[in-house]
């Protein structure tokens, strides 16, 4: 083991050098070091109807491939997130461009107020997940199930109701409630003192 | 109904996929009508995204994220443009712009032309692509790609050029060029042929029933039913008759074929344009060169095919992978992340045996000196009293860590003592270790993805030497961190010791700092045969010395080490 604390800047430009010199294995600790918070910011931004893992996998891959063109010793991370927001910015540009994008995947004004919210600091959405992480723990085991079985298991509604002997309604209702919950406890947790610092 | 419980219903059957056109429209319409609905719309749509990433952050889809991206990873520049140019045909014209906002060069204008020039070339005269390393499965549940496809059976310390090893058990693409730099593999046919693969070796995979060597060494078994598989290399196509035989390829292309058993027919590749042409040209003893049992030749392509009589070697055969730790198995801990062994399974003897924790003969660290204070402990927040314990209990995450070592072994025995002793610590065995076959002792290592991803090169010594015993160092583990058996670790804490250790009394009572890793750390894994450390079959041994091998500025972690019972 080490006696450094990992993934400090020298050890990512370590990792790049490596990658640099053809050992593409090493940038798997580029990956492991940015994966997190890419993942979360793309999971907030993302269109309606795209998976935003593969908006990330695409970033990494082009960042990869691209790497003669970062300067060392500057901010990686930074230069990951110009690309994933260009990654981002294309995918949004080629669905725009899809007639019936909206009329199948949602309300374009729903759209228009993610695209406004990419220019947040990326940090911020690492912080919100940490949060979310915290704010889970706090439902009980009769609503964390639900969480469980929508986001986990991914099982159907009715099957739901099956399961908590529930009707589908109530289901529905207890889904938006466990989301009002949750919303409003990140927003608490990021209001509060150092709340929003990552 | 309110308007804000109407949006609640809208909003839970949009989340849900359950919301109809005309329920679209509505929600639409609400959007519209109230501004501060839509802010609340992408909050709550923002955190319902966070919550299915909270679920793919458990450890095992975090690591597919991953090994999936890391799969993507094109092997070169051009790979790469050809896969965007290939992104800009489907996209049908849209405008493709640089990450970055530079004005743009003229040279540059040229510049990327050519490249679109290269990558439309690629495009046209490059057969093969670029190909995912293995083919994901899910794709063919029920259909037949499976059957018609080459599985990827076994692997020994296999590394490949710039990308990770597929799991044992996947299908490899067919016609997908990999390059196996070190280790070994062993590909099953669908037909029951099966090869075994020497890195460094260039391979692909043809059809089900034919290999493509371009350079390197491969073991090839066809039983019965699977005669007729082929190798073909630059030079030679290698026809099984049913048969052991190894065909190793020069960089120059030039070919051996050494025949272990039966026979097998080698043909000029010149002559021969296609596979379907030998079927009808097998009884022409012109065209071809048939090898029997203790045969080998060696084919050189001068402008014709040159024959040359080589001395037949049966030791170049390969019949099994190098015995081995092949996988463990371990509890999951709350965090999704592996934490106290159950089992490990094992080649010895060239026969695959699964071991279960109770059956494993435990050790337990008796003696440790370090004299630069480190970590010395890993754990759970707070140590046991007797620290030690925490070398013999069944958790991956425990363990006395950090020895001093030396860059040379022992070559004597170990002084233990507190004024003197050899750097490193002794384990003793809870009963005797019967020298077996392979490896009598597996030795886990934990390590992250900053550390050597080989493991942590350890010396393990006798505790008492006589005459025939020596050192043994250990530069490579069985499951290093590019093995997809390789399991990630649950979070455990670190203590830092302010002072050096000379004693397990200094480390009972040694003041620590704690820490709590926050990154993923992964359980590794290699086997001690202690016939490398010069025991004879059968000797009975009761401990070991471990030195960190001091090649780096890493140090060895053992989590857990133990004895395999002896084989019946």
């Amino acid at each position: 083991m080490a006696d450094d604390p990992p993934y400090n800047d020298s050890l990512i430009d370590d990792a790049l050098q490596r990658v640099s010199r053809g050992e593409t294995a090493a940038f798997e600790v580029v990956l492991r070091r940015f994966e997190r918070p890419l993942r979360a910011w793309l999971a907030a931004h993302v269109p309606l109807g795209v998976d935003g893992d593969e908006i990330a996998q695409r970033s990494f891959v082009a960042a990869f491939s691209r790497l003669h063109e970062y300067q060392p010793g500057t901010n990686f991370g930074a230069w990951l997130f110009t690309i994933a927001r260009y990654q981002l910015r294309t995918e949004t540009t080629r669905l725009r461009r899809i007639a019936d994008y909206h009329a199948r995947y949602g309300p374009e004004l729903l759209q228009r107020e993610l695209d406004r919210r990419c220019d947040e600091s990326s940090e911020m959405w690492t912080t919100r997940l940490e949060h979310l992480h915290r704010c889970l723990d706090t439902l009980g085991d009769h609503l964390r199930r639900f969480v469980t079985w929508r986001y986990d298991e991914g099982i159907p509604l009715d099957e739901m109701a099956t399961r908590s002997g529930r009707s589908l309604p109530a289901v529905k209702k207890q889904l938006w409630k466990i989301r009002q919950t949750l919303q409003q406890c990140i927003e608490t947790r990021m209001a509060a003192p150092g709340g929003s610092s990552p | 109904m309110s308007t804000q419980d109407r949006f609640a219903e809208l909003w839970t059957d949009y989340l849900e996929g359950e919301l109809e056109d005309h329920g679209v429209e509505e929600l639409r319409d609400l959007l519209t009508a109230d501004e501060d609905l839509v802010k609340r719309a992408a909050d709550l749509l923002q955190t319902h995204r966070l919550l299915g990433l909270v679920v793919a952050e458990q450890p095992a889809r975090q690591d597919e994220f991953i090994r999936q991206t890391m799969s993507q990873l094109p092997e070169s520049q051009d790979a790469f443009v050809s896969h965007v140019m290939s992104q800009v045909e489907r996209a049908n014209g849209v405008p493709q712009r640089a990450p970055n906002k530079r004005r743009v060069n003229p040279n540059r204008m040229w510049i990327a032309a050519a490249l679109m020039l290269a990558s439309v070339v690629l495009l046209t005269f490059w057969p093969h692509g670029q190909k995912p390393i293995a083919i994901d499965q899910t794709q063919h549940e029920g259909g037949g790609t499976e059957k018609r496809n080459a599985r990827l059976a076994s692997v020994a310390q296999a590394k490949f050029f710039g990308e990770l090893s597929p799991p044992v058990g996947s299908l490899l693409a067919t016609g997908r060029e990999y390059v196996l730099m070190s280790g070994l593999i062993e590909l099953a046919f669908p037909a029951g042929a099966s090869a075994i693969l020497e890195g460094p070796a260039v391979f692909r995979v043809t059809s089900s029933e034919s290999l493509a060597l371009d350079v390197g060494r491969c073991s090839v078994h066809a039983p019965d039913g699977a005669e007729g598989f082929r190798v073909e290399t630059p030079v030679t196509r290698v026809i099984d008759r049913g048969t052991r035989f190894t065909v190793s390829v020069g960089e120059t292309s030039d070919t051996e074929v050494h025949v272990i058993e039966g026979a097998a027919d080698v043909y000029d590749v010149g002559q021969t344009a296609k596979p379907s042409d030998i079927a009808l040209k097998t009884n022409d003893n012109s065209s071809y060169e048939r090898l029997t049992n203790g045969q080998a030749r060696k084919f050189v392509d001068t402008g014709t095919l040159a024959v040359d009589t080589v001395t037949f070697d049966a030791s170049v055969y390969r019949r099994a992978l190098p015995d081995r730790v092949i996988s463990y198995e371990a509890t999951t801990a709350v965090d999704g992340g592996a934490e106290k062994l159950e089992s490990v399974t094992v080649q010895r003897g060239g026969k695959v045996i699964k071991v279960p924790i109770d059956a494993l003969i435990a050790a337990r660290v008796t003696w440790f000196k370090a004299a630069e204070p480190r970590a010395f402990l890993c754990g759970g927040a707070t140590p046991p009293t007797s620290r030690a314990e925490w070398s013999s209990d069944r958790s991956l995450v425990t363990g006395v860590i950090n020895p001093d070592g030396s860059l040379e072994p022992l070559t004597a025995d170990p002084v233990l003592e507190v004024d003197g002793g050899t750097p490193g610590m002794a384990i003793r065995f809870e009963r005797p270790v019967v020298n077996g076959p392979g490896a009598d002792v597996v030795f886990f290592d934990l390590q992250t993805f900053v550390n050597p991803s080989d493991g942590d090169a350890f010396h393990v010594s006798p505790l008492v030497f006589h005459d025939g015993l020596k050192s043994h160092t250990i530069r490579k583990y069985d499951l290093t961190m590019e093995s997809p058996e390789a399991l990630d670790l649950t979070n455990f804490f670190v203590h830092f010791f302010a002072g050096t250790v000379r004693s397990l009394g200094q480390l009972d009572a040694g003041g620590y700092s704690s820490q709590n890793q926050s990154i993923k750390f992964r359980g590794l894994a290699v086997g001690i045969d202690l016939s490398d450390l010069g025991y004879a079959r059968g000797d009975a041994i009761e401990g070991l010395f471990i030195q960190d091998a001091l090649d780096d500025g890493h140090h060895v972690d053992p989590v857990f080490i133990a004895g395999l019972p002896e084989m019946k």
